[in-house]
């Protein structure tokens, strides 16, 4: 295979042997795990599609990669086969600044776009907090969110075209550089579709303005009720925030270890809130509405950012919260769910509970304002009894998001992790017309297997292999 | 459950469950305000009257009309089926071909959480229904009051605006029904009952369905239940679309031939030129012009732009990426495989 592959695409450009398997046997969800034959490294569409040809004659299974940064195990190849890595494809290869829209390869790194307009006041809106690593292949795949999310959308939002190469190996152009259009939505289908529809190579994406009102709080709250209940109050109310986070005491604690931030005395939560605009008096009233919320439900202290590096100092704490978990742990499992937005309050007591129940240690940092949560597990994914914990704490959880009326995934993906969950959210003949579309287009399911749906025929057998193979 | 004659409402399914008795029943339904190219197609349906088949309209014009122009709505429908009776030749004899029409009466509000802004409505009901509800909670769907074009389709159903999706004038802003729909309970052609998408504000669970939905002009499926995220009114922008009266020259608005084109920023304003004396309105935001153009007339072409025309027949829509025609048959093969819906809505 790797000499075939070789002849294909030259030699430096695929790789093999065991560290090769370490490194791409899972992405950020460690719990399941899954060796390639092999991984390739194309420069352009063409190389792709060679590969997705020869994979298809072959009859060898293949999975898209991007930063690896995925939390549901979307790019692990669940049967093996051939990873298509898009590590050579970062190319910014057209900036139309008039018609606000830019072309760029899919592996380009999602901050990277937003920084190479920023010099003409646009950027890139979909922020989700892994931007300074993850691809925009992997962002598209996953219809990624960010902390923006809750006023600028998701991913599906500001992508305008795509190249594809589909799972057979034909190259395919939908949509161009003008939103909508007649006919079915096929970029929206093709947007989320976790790598099992085809695989993206270049994409036009919207840039938006970036607003030149930004007001940034961070505020501390006595418990962490108080804090959920300002969030389902601000909501309520109709303003809607730019950002509107929320990080626990689990977090903060992870923070001063690995940082040294500090936070006031009787800090149990603390909500990051953000609200933007191009007219000073609107968004200077939107924050007075929210500051008023807030102190309404005990806020204990409010910091301030009047300039640019003040608002980045605040955003720090939000940003490397995962990053600083690593300090309480070997593994850090970050669940994904979503519920109603007046349901936080309830929602978080009840995470807590499950985590002492299962003896795991818990924090808690993610996008309030959407009713997103991410409770963050850590443990040793060394012991198999901590992982089998860790997994029957997360499913309790989702079970509960689906209970209140939310999702099982809010932007994670359903990937390895959820195919059997998703069965929460859809009864059978919603999930098989699912398949069959799925079927459509990857019909001799080579492209990323095993994703998505449950019960996938010759995933169940594998499945057991994935788990519990940790190193 | 379903009538035989062409003018009783003898079917007025009030649940999903009867709804999709009557859609599994039928083996072709002709659905929508924005009525099938179809019935402009007497080759076809003669083809359907040879292989016996059972038509169905479901039509709820006569039901949405204000009472006063209720009259008026009813020979609207009546021209509609007299014009399938011309297609199939023959005025006093149907063949074989068995119209039945009937209403669906989901148009209920099912649940409403204002403080998540998530509202459950039976897809029949009226956007102004739907408008007045979410008012006495200061929210709404971002339709704005101005311009008559770009709001055509905030004065239909939700679900008749959702199965057409055109552009609206905050839609730069606010986006559009993509972006407000949650989630939808659909009966697809054989009957079966279908959950798209969630109440979830933000879900990327399994494949967008929904938005496959959106824009299908009801070629996939009769949706039934809708659910939506609304917006605070004090969130909603002002539009600031131009109108021009003066082109006009139909008494009623929706009589105009229409010529819908959004273009890039760069070409808008010669295509707002190419389209002089002929322009009905003009929203600068998101690019888009409303024309007069009738079906022996066109207006220039720019690069990856897109148009929309009414009252054109076959080029009321042209898709000219063969690929993307390719994809939309698959898709509808999956969803309805012996094209009992809408057949020749897009030209297959
Ligand atoms: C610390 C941290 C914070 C995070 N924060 C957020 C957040 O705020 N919001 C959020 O949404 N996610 C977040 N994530 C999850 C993850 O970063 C996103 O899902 C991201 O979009 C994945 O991008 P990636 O390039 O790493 O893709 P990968 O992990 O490599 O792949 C993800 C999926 O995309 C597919 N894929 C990759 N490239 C392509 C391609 N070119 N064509 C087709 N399919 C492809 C893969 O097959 C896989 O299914 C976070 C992750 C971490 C570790």
């Amino acid at each position: 295979m790797v000499q075939e592959l070789h002849d294909l695409l030259g030699a430096d450009s695929v790789l093999s042997g065991v560290a090769i398997e370490r490194v791409y046997d899972c992405d950020a969800y460690t719990v399941d795990r899954s060796k390639p034959a092999c991984v390739v490294l194309p420069s352009t569409t063409e190389d792709v599609a060679k590969v997705v040809k020869w994979c298809n004659q072959n009859d060898v299974p293949f999975t898209a990669r991007g930063a690896g940064t995925g939390l549901s195990g979307g790019s692990m190849p669940a049967m093996g086969g051939v990873v298509i890595a898009t590590k050579r494809m970062t190319e910014i290869l057209e900036i139309d600044v008039e018609n606000r829209c830019l072309l760029a390869q899919s592996g380009a790194v999602n901050a990277r776009l937003s920084d190479s307009v920023k010099q003409y006041g646009l950027h890139f809106a979909p922020d989700p907090s892994s931007q300074s690593v993850s691809t925009l292949g992997g962002n598209i795949a996953e219809n990624a969110g960010g902390p923006h999310t809750l006023k600028y959308g998701v991913t599906v939002q500001h992508i305008l075209g795509l190249t594809l190469v589909a799972p057979d190996g034909e190259i395919v152009k939908l949509g161009g550089r003008v939103a909508g259009g007649p006919g079915y939505d096929l970029l929206a289908l093709f947007v989320g579709s976790e790598g099992t529809l085809g695989l993206v190579t270049e994409a036009w994406i919207k840039l938006t303005p970036l607003p030149t009102v930004i007001r940034t709080i961070l505020i501390s709250f006595p418990t962490v009720r108080a804090a959920t209940q300002t969030v389902a109050d601000i909501i309520a109310t109709g303003t809607i925030p730019a950002a509107l986070e929320m990080m626990d005491k689990g977090i903060l604690n992870a923070l001063s270890a690995a940082f040294g931030l500090t936070y006031p005395e009787g800090t149990e939560a603390l909500l990051l809130i953000e609200c933007d605009g191009d007219d000073a008096t609107t968004v200077d009233e939107e924050i007075e509405t929210v500051r008023k919320i807030c102190e309404s439900n005990g806020s204990s202290s409010i910091a301030t950012a009047a300039t640019d590096a003040e608002r980045a100092k605040l955003w720090k704490a939000r940003k490397s919260g995962v990053g600083a978990m690593g300090r309480l742990a070997p593994s850090v499992v970050t669940h994904d769910g979503v519920i109603p937005r007046s349901k936080l309050p309830e929602m978080l007591d009840h995470v807590y509970a499950v985590a002492a129940k299962h003896q795991i240690g818990v924090a808690n940092l993610f996008h309030a304002g959407d009713g997103n949560l991410h409770p963050c597990f850590y443990f040793d994914d060394r012991d198999p009894k901590q992982v089998e914990s860790v997994v029957a704490a997360g499913e309790a959880i989702i079970r509960r998001c689906v209970d209140l009326g939310g999702s099982v995934t809010g932007e994670h993906g359903i990937g390895i992790e959820k195919s059997d969950l998703i069965g929460l959210m859809f009864d059978e003949p919603s999930l098989d017309l699912q398949r069959r579309v799925r079927d459509a287009f990857n019909s001799k399911a080579l492209c990323n297997p095993c994703k998505i749906l449950p019960s996938q025929k010759g995933c169940t057998e594998h499945k057991r292999r994935w788990r519990g193979t940790a190193w | 459950m379903v009538g035989e004659s062409l003018f009783d409402f003898k079917g007025s399914p009030k649940s999903i469950e009867a709804l999709s008795e009557v859609v599994r029943e039928a083996s072709t339904i002709y659905y929508g305000g924005f009525v099938s190219r179809e019935y402009r197609r007497p080759s076809r349906i003669r083809q359907y009257a040879e292989l016996d088949q059972k038509l169905l309209l479901l039509d709820d014009l006569e039901w949405l009309a204000p009472p006063k122009r209720r009259e008026e709505a009813r020979k609207s429908v009546e021209r509609k089926i007299d014009d399938l009776r011309t297609a199939l030749g023959d005025t006093s004899d149907w063949g074989n071909v068995k119209p039945l029409r009937l209403r669906h009466s989901l148009r209920q509000i099912l649940s409403y959480q204002p403080e998540d802004q998530v509202i459950t409505v039976g897809s029949r009901i009226s956007i102004q229904d739907l408008q007045k509800a979410l008012a006495e909670h200061g929210q709404c769907l971002p339709f704005a009051e101005a311009g008559f074009y770009s709001r055509i389709s905030s004065l239909w159903t939700v679900e008749e605006s959702l199965a057409m999706n055109l552009p609206h004038n905050l839609e730069a802003q606010c986006g559009n029904w993509r972006d407000w729909v949650l989630g939808m309970k659909v009966i697809l052609p054989d009957g079966t009952v279908v959950t798209c998408g969630s109440r979830a504000v933000k879900n990327v669970a399994g494949y967008d369905l929904q938005k496959l939905i959106i824009g299908s002009r009801q070629t996939l499926g009769i949706i039934a239940e809708v659910t939506l995220r609304t917006l605070p009114v004090a969130a909603r922008p002002s539009p600031n679309v131009q109108e021009f009266p003066e082109n006009r020259k139909e008494k009623w608005p929706r009589a105009e031939p229409l010529w819908i084109q959004r273009t890039l920023r760069t070409d808008f304003p010669e295509a707002i030129k190419a389209a002089e004396g002929k322009l009905l309105e003009v929203d600068p935001a998101s690019c888009t012009l409303w024309a007069r153009v009738d079906a022996n007339n066109d207006l220039p072409r720019f690069a990856d732009d897109w148009v929309l025309r009414t009252k054109c027949g076959e080029r009321n829509v042209q898709f000219t990426n063969p690929t993307y025609l390719e994809f939309m048959k698959r898709i509808k093969q999956v969803f309805d495989p012996t094209n009992k819906l809408n057949p020749g809505e897009f030209g297959f």
